[in-house]
């Protein structure tokens, strides 16, 4: 039986311009979105997609609901994120996030010899340890990695920092710093760009189980075995080392984001989107 | 699952505990509200001491019925410079209404509005200016006025009269009196029918801090104190 290659989709052949267009639409100077619809300038506040569930120690129910009801943009954006990965794979994280989209468009703009290589730590392991802190730390009352390291906030005021000093004065601060060094480090440094995304992001945490656990119903970048001849073409150009080779290439649903990059280069047409057989 | 899968875990996993467990305190987030009859805070924010310079943050809803004009004052001692940076839109794009800020106050706060401040705090650390700030504190006190609201009147239309401390009117009073205001605060003294919610002075505390108001005002009839952040004293 052979099997054609699949002719790349929209979603594949636009991707650099849809994660363009949502830079303009959710970030500074525009954050056409935030201020079209609930007059926020980036995501802090009505749209936070990380506070809400990060509960604190001793929060009621009062304080929880209120948590969600503050946030209802933020909590209708994992959610639709969430529901929508399960069917059609991680669209949101790999084309729709400004914040992965401005670390890996960054990350195109520094030379490869000055990247630096994460490939070899697991992803799925620092990160589930990152999102069970990230839960368990305010609920134990221990502290909270909520805000403090958060770039969801660190990059919209890297972009809004040359147009209003509100965004300055968030890196007058250790904080700022060092969410501004980790996302250099982790985003415009790292081969790939998704290095942040991989290790230190909470949505994308969630994202990825909802990947995982969607895999049999929905659609995923697969291998399609009997035409894989091993190459490893995939495994270099994958932003978040989701692919281990083998006799074949493999992918990790956990860590596979629908780029499409390991689409483009196989030589073989070996991996396509589509639906489980 | 392998055995370096998991001690990749629980090392990952420690070392976020003690990223989430460790604080620089050379910034914090104060949360409260604006509302009538006193601001307050729902979240005071903890600063460390022996700092050359804090970065705050301050964020408020403002409660219905309150509307008006707020002026935001930072209040501490030892005199703390500050300056008072609003979190507003790179581009307006006007499709919503923004409260204007301009020299430390806003204009036109409305119900339900939400306004973040980003307030840089620089500390005056020398001798020289600790004993001045201490002269000027005097002053204030020997003077029973309160300068830096003052100084806001002229700029405030319909503005009336802001009573001192001791009860005696600055200027008299062209309007009606407002009606008496419910002080949330300690330290509130009702005057004439005015309410002047005093924010909270630096106060001693077990501990060694000092508590640093931010003061906001509604058309210079009420005092409202949000405050919220709180720093060490030396």
């Amino acid at each position: 039986m052979t099997t054609e290659p699949s002719k790349p989709g929209f979603m594949s052949r636009h991707r650099i311009l849809i994660m363009i267009a949502s830079l303009l639409l959710l970030l500074p100077p525009l954050a056409f979105i935030f201020q079209a619809t609930t007059g926020d300038k980036d995501f802090c506040g009505t749209w936070c997609p990380r506070m809400f569930y990060a509960i604190r120690n001793g929060a009621g129910l009062n304080e929880i609901v209120g948590g969600i009801m503050r946030a209802y943009m933020g909590v209708a954006l994992v959610v639709g994120a969430i529901v929508s990965t399960f069917f059609l794979g991680r669209y949101w994280c790999s084309h729709l996030c400004p914040i992965g989209g401005a670390g890996e468009l960054g990350s195109k703009l520094v030379p490869d010899k000055l990247k630096l290589d994460y490939s070899s730590i697991p992803a799925a392991p620092v990160r589930y340890g990152y999102l069970g802190v990230y839960l368990a730390a305010p609920l134990l009352g221990l502290g909270s990695l909520c805000c403090n390291y958060c770039n969801f906030a660190a990059v919209p005021n890297l972009f809004g920092a040359a147009f209003v000093q509100a965004d300055v004065a968030y890196f007058f601060r250790a904080y700022g710093v060092i969410n501004l060094v980790l996302f250099i480090l982790l985003a415009v440094v790292a081969k790939g760009g998704r290095a942040y995304c991989n290790f230190l992001c909470p949505v994308g945490a969630l994202d990825a189980i909802s990947n995982r656990f969607g895999m049999r119903f929905g659609k995923r970048v697969k291998v399609v075995e009997h035409l894989c001849n091993g190459c490893g073409k995939c495994t270099d150009v994958c932003p978040t080392w989701a692919i281990s080779m083998g006799s074949i290439a493999k992918i990790d649903q956990l860590s596979c984001m629908p780029c499409h990059q390991c689409e483009k280069i196989c030589p073989e047409g070996a991996i396509c989107y589509g639906k489980s057989a | 699952m392998s055995g370096k899968i998991l001690l990749i875990f629980f090392v990952s996993a420690a070392i976020f505990m003690l990223a989430a467990t460790y604080r620089f305190h050379d910034s914090a987030h104060a949360m409260g509200m604006i509302k009538k009859g006193g601001g307050m805070a729902r979240h005071p924010a903890l600063l460390d001491k022996d700092r050359d310079s804090y970065v705050l943050i301050a964020t408020a809803g403002v409660v219905p019925p309150y509307q008006g004009n707020a002026r935001v004052v930072l209040e501490g001692d030892p005199t703390l410079t500050a300056t008072f940076h609003n979190s507003e839109p790179a581009l307006d794009l006007g499709f919503h209404r923004h409260p204007e800020f301009r020299n430390n106050t806003y204009y036109d706060l409305r119900p339900r509005d939400r306004i973040a401040l980003w307030v840089k705090i620089k500390r005056t650390r020398s001798l020289q200016d600790r004993k001045q700030a201490a002269i000027a504190l005097n002053q204030k006190r020997m003077r029973g006025a309160l300068p830096p609201c003052t100084q806001c009147e002229p700029e405030i239309k319909g503005a009336d009269t802001v009573a001192s401390e001791q009860g005696e009117h600055a200027r008299p009073s062209a309007k009606s009196e407002p009606p008496p205001l419910r002080p949330s605060m300690p330290g509130s003294r009702e005057l004439r029918g005015k309410v002047v919610v005093r924010a909270m002075q630096p106060n001693q505390e077990a501990d060694g801090a000092a508590k640093v108001p931010v003061r906001c005002r509604q058309r210079a009839r009420q005092w409202h104190s949000m405050m919220l952040p709180r720093t060490n004293r030396s």
